[in-house]
Order: structure tokens, then sequence, then C-alpha cells
């Protein structure tokens, strides 16, 4: 075990250093050495400054090693209490010293996005506790019921690489049943403004392997960018292991978008995507259960 | 292994072991609990190795490779490679199985499978006697190769009629406490 552990761990460290992104697209021929690369999408390369066609970030010049960063949440009042408004505060520090962070890029139009999903699956939140002067990101927050909730932390601290990190929360109480396994849901959903349809490729999404996630959107008009990208995707297995947050790998402002999507598990998945059209912002889930191949 | 050549082969193998979270050999939920030795990857991470894996696995440029010094760094205060914890119990240690309360404060350090049925999987939690529930440790899918210490990121006071809670009664936990300066 211990030699298969350090193959990953020199393999991983090969990796991150050697070769950040599967099968680049060809760069243009141009008589210089700098690449640009999109921090949220590393495979989306450049010879020049400027943003990502696929979600929008500013191009960097070479990235720093993907390294951990801390985040602390806190919540007052303690015991945060269902119902009851809580202030939620993030604190982020370096993983080398402990050092309090401060200073952040903007991802997506915001320099903090948050996410919430309690155990059950039913209460879903994707919102930006602000910046204070105190070099802390604060939120208030209403947790409608008791039991566990996953807080996830989206950030990009300055001279890093873009963090995801999960966090714990669990208000004291009666808490709802865990969901049992998800039962497939593709149904067209109807949302604020719209509605929404959802199509895989495969039609049986295979675990560890690409699935192609095809969303239809009508009616087709008025559909904008929100937070920079076409679209927004969290990924939750009903065990609340995985979380995966997603922006649309093809997307051109029409009513098809399509996220690629590596379900790790075969587990059963619920999946929340977000669309604008005509400033509104539309919220929908569909339920994928994920096999693994053979099964 | 330490070879691009040597590395290829295990391509998929590798894919696999990381979306599973069998490697790195971890054995907790990330985000549950704050670990000081967190071995887990972060998704980022998993992504890369993941689209390296599935776009061809590429090899990349020899002068972007970590140095020797770097790699040997990063192996040498690996949880697999020497965190041999249960051999070194610290004298105030604490071994439970099911819900235990307890009876005069605790500052806790970490905590230390003992005794864990491969394949088990469950959440322990702190319950305060205020009110205050703290997320411990989510062991899942136990592996005999998960049986190191988990230490947290700061000791955690627990006062007097604190309930550890969440540990089967097949299972056992040492709870390690903090050393005193």
């Amino acid at each position: 075990m211990r030699s298969a552990a350090i193959l990953l761990i020199l393999a991983l460290a090969a990796l991150l250093a050697a070769a950040q992104t599967p099968a680049p697209a060809p760069l243009p021929s141009q008589n210089t050495s700098d690449v640009y690369i999109c921090p949220m999408d590393p495979d989306v390369r450049s010879h020049n400054p400027g943003k990502c066609a696929r979600c929008g970030m500013a191009l960097v010049a070479g990235l720093p090693d993907p390294v951990e960063y801390h985040l602390d949440l806190s919540v007052a009042p303690s015991p945060v209490k269902p119902g009851q408004r809580a202030s939620l505060t993030f604190a982020v520090h370096d993983p080398w010293k402990n050092r309090p962070v401060t200073t952040f890029q903007v991802v997506h139009e915001k320099l903090f996005h948050m996410f919430v999903v309690s155990q059950d699956l039913q209460v879903f939140e994707h919102n930006h506790p602000t910046l204070g002067s105190d070099g802390l990101f604060h939120y208030d927050y209403v947790f409608p019921k008791a039991g566990m909730y996953r807080v996830l932390g989206d950030f990009y601290p300055d001279g890093a690489t873009p963090q995801l990190i999960a966090k714990t929360l669990i208000v004291p109480g009666q808490a709802p049943p865990k969901p049992a396994t998800l039962q497939r849901d593709y149904a067209p959903k109807n949302a604020e403004n719209l509605t929404v349809e959802l199509t895989t490729e495969p039609a049986q999404p295979i675990s560890r392997s690409t699935t192609q996630m095809m969303f239809r959107i009508k009616p087709e008009d008025g559909l904008e960018k929100y937070l920079g990208a076409w679209g927004h995707m969290l990924v939750a297995s009903s065990d609340l292991i995985d979380m995966v947050h997603e922006h649309p790998f093809i997307a051109d402002g029409g009513p098809q978008i399509q996220f690629n999507v590596t379900f790790p598990r075969a587990k059963s998945y619920r999946v929340w995507v977000q669309f604008q059209r005509k400033g509104v912002v539309n919220t929908a889930h569909f339920d994928v259960p994920v096999k693994d191949l053979g099964q | 292994m330490t070879e691009y050549r040597d590395t290829f082969p295990w391509r998929t193998a590798i894919k696999e072991e990381v979306l599973e979270r069998r490697m790195p050999p971890w054995g907790a939920v990330k985000g549950f609990g704050d670990f000081r030795n967190d071995q887990a990857l972060t998704p980022e991470q998993i992504e890369l190795i993941t689209s390296w894996s599935q776009g061809g696995s590429p090899e990349g440029d020899a002068k972007d490779l970590a140095s020797k010094d770097k790699l040997d760094e990063m192996t040498k205060e690996s949880a697999w490679s020497g965190a041999a914890p249960l051999e070194d119990h610290r004298t105030g240690d604490l071994v439970v199985s099911g819900d235990f309360k307890l009876t005069k404060p605790f500052v806790l350090d970490g905590l230390a499978p003992r005794s864990v049925p491969e394949d088990d999987s469950f959440q322990i939690i702190a319950e305060f006697p205020d009110g205050r529930v703290e997320p411990l440790l989510w062991l899942e899918g136990y592996k005999k190769q998960f049986t190191h210490v988990f230490l947290f990121r700061a000791p955690i006071e627990l006062p007097a009629g604190t309930t550890i809670s969440g540990i089967p009664a097949g299972s056992s936990i040492v709870l390690l406490p903090a050393i005193k300066e």
C-alpha cells in the first residue's frame, strides 16, 4: 500500500507541476514562450492575456501549485437554532504559517461564493458573503431546519489557485431523515421564468467517466450570463460526500448548454443548475443515479 | 515511481483510486473536522488528475518538475509513511466505544481508530452541554490502511458533560489529549 501511495503522490507532484491540462488546444504559432492559463479551466490556454472563453475568468501567466488554504467557519449565536438568523463568518488562512489572508481575486464577479446544502438535499443556497474591513467574509443566514449542512466556500486568494472547500455545520435538534437513494428524475423543470430539460450522454451515467449533461432552455430568448457564466452547476452525492461545482463546457447564449461532469462514485446525485433569463435567476434540480461500468 | 514512463501505465488506476478516495489512504470525509495532517486531495487536485487521465495523460515539461528535495519533503511526513500513532499512546488517552459522556474536561488533540470493521462508515460528533454540536470525524468505507491519527488543526476544549457520539458499539476510537507544553 505504501508503494502505491508513493506512486500516487509522486505522480500527482509530477502532474501538478508538469501537466496542467488534458489535450490543450493547439496554440497559435507565435514566437513567445508565455502561456496564459485559466485558473478555473486549466485546459483553456492562450499565448495572449485575455479572458477564458468558457468561464470568463482572466487568464494568468502560469499557475502556482494547487495548495489548499484553510477556511474556518464560525457561527453566532452558538448553538445556532433552526429558523433563527445566524451570522456566518468565514476566515481564510494560508497553509504555511496560518497567516490571515485578506486579499482575493474576483471569481465570477464575486470574491466569495457560498453554497449551502442540507442533509436531506431539500435546502440549496448559492450566495455571496461580503468581505468586511476585518478581512473576514460575513453572511447572515436562516437555517430552516435542524440537521447537518454542508457549506462550500469557493474563493481565490491572491497568488494562489481557486479554492473549493467544504465545511460542515450541524444545527442541533431533530434532524430530517437522510435521503434514501434518489430515483432518477430527468423530468423537465419549470423554474422562475424558464423551463429546463435535461438529457445525458450516456443516457445512464457511469462513475469515473465523463457524462455530457445537455440542458435545453425554453423559451429560447433572453438568456443572460449569470455571474460571468452561462450557467452554474452544483453536484452533490446523496450522502453529501462528493460536492462538485461546474460551469458550462459548451455554451454560446443559445438554448443548448452543455456541462461535462465526472461523477466520482456509483451513487445517486442531485444536480442543481442556475441560469439567468431577462434578469431573473432560475434554479432547478435533477436527480441522477450513477452506476459503475457493467452494473 | 518518479518517471513519466512508469506512471503512464497506471493512469486509469490512479484516476479511479483518487475518485473513489481510496488514494491517498486518508479515510475521512473532507470538511467534517479540520485536521493538521489532512492528506486528502482537494477537489481541484482530484479534477486535475481526472482531467489528465481522461485527456490523454500528456507528459509535461521536464523543467516544471518538482525537485527531488521537494518530492522527498512531500513524502516525509505523510500519514502513510510513518505516522503510526497507535503504538505511541499518550498519557490520558481515552478509548471510546458507543456514546461516551465526559465526566471531566478534556482537551482533544486528535482521534485514532483502534478497532473499526472493514468498510464501516460513521460520523463522530461532540455534543456540548450548552447544546452546540461539533463535527469531529467522518469515516467512510473504512479500510485498515486508514489506521492512523487524525490530528485537529487546533485542540478542541471539551467541557465536562460533553458527549462523544456516533461511534458504533462494535468500533473503538482513541481520544488523544493535547500534550501540555
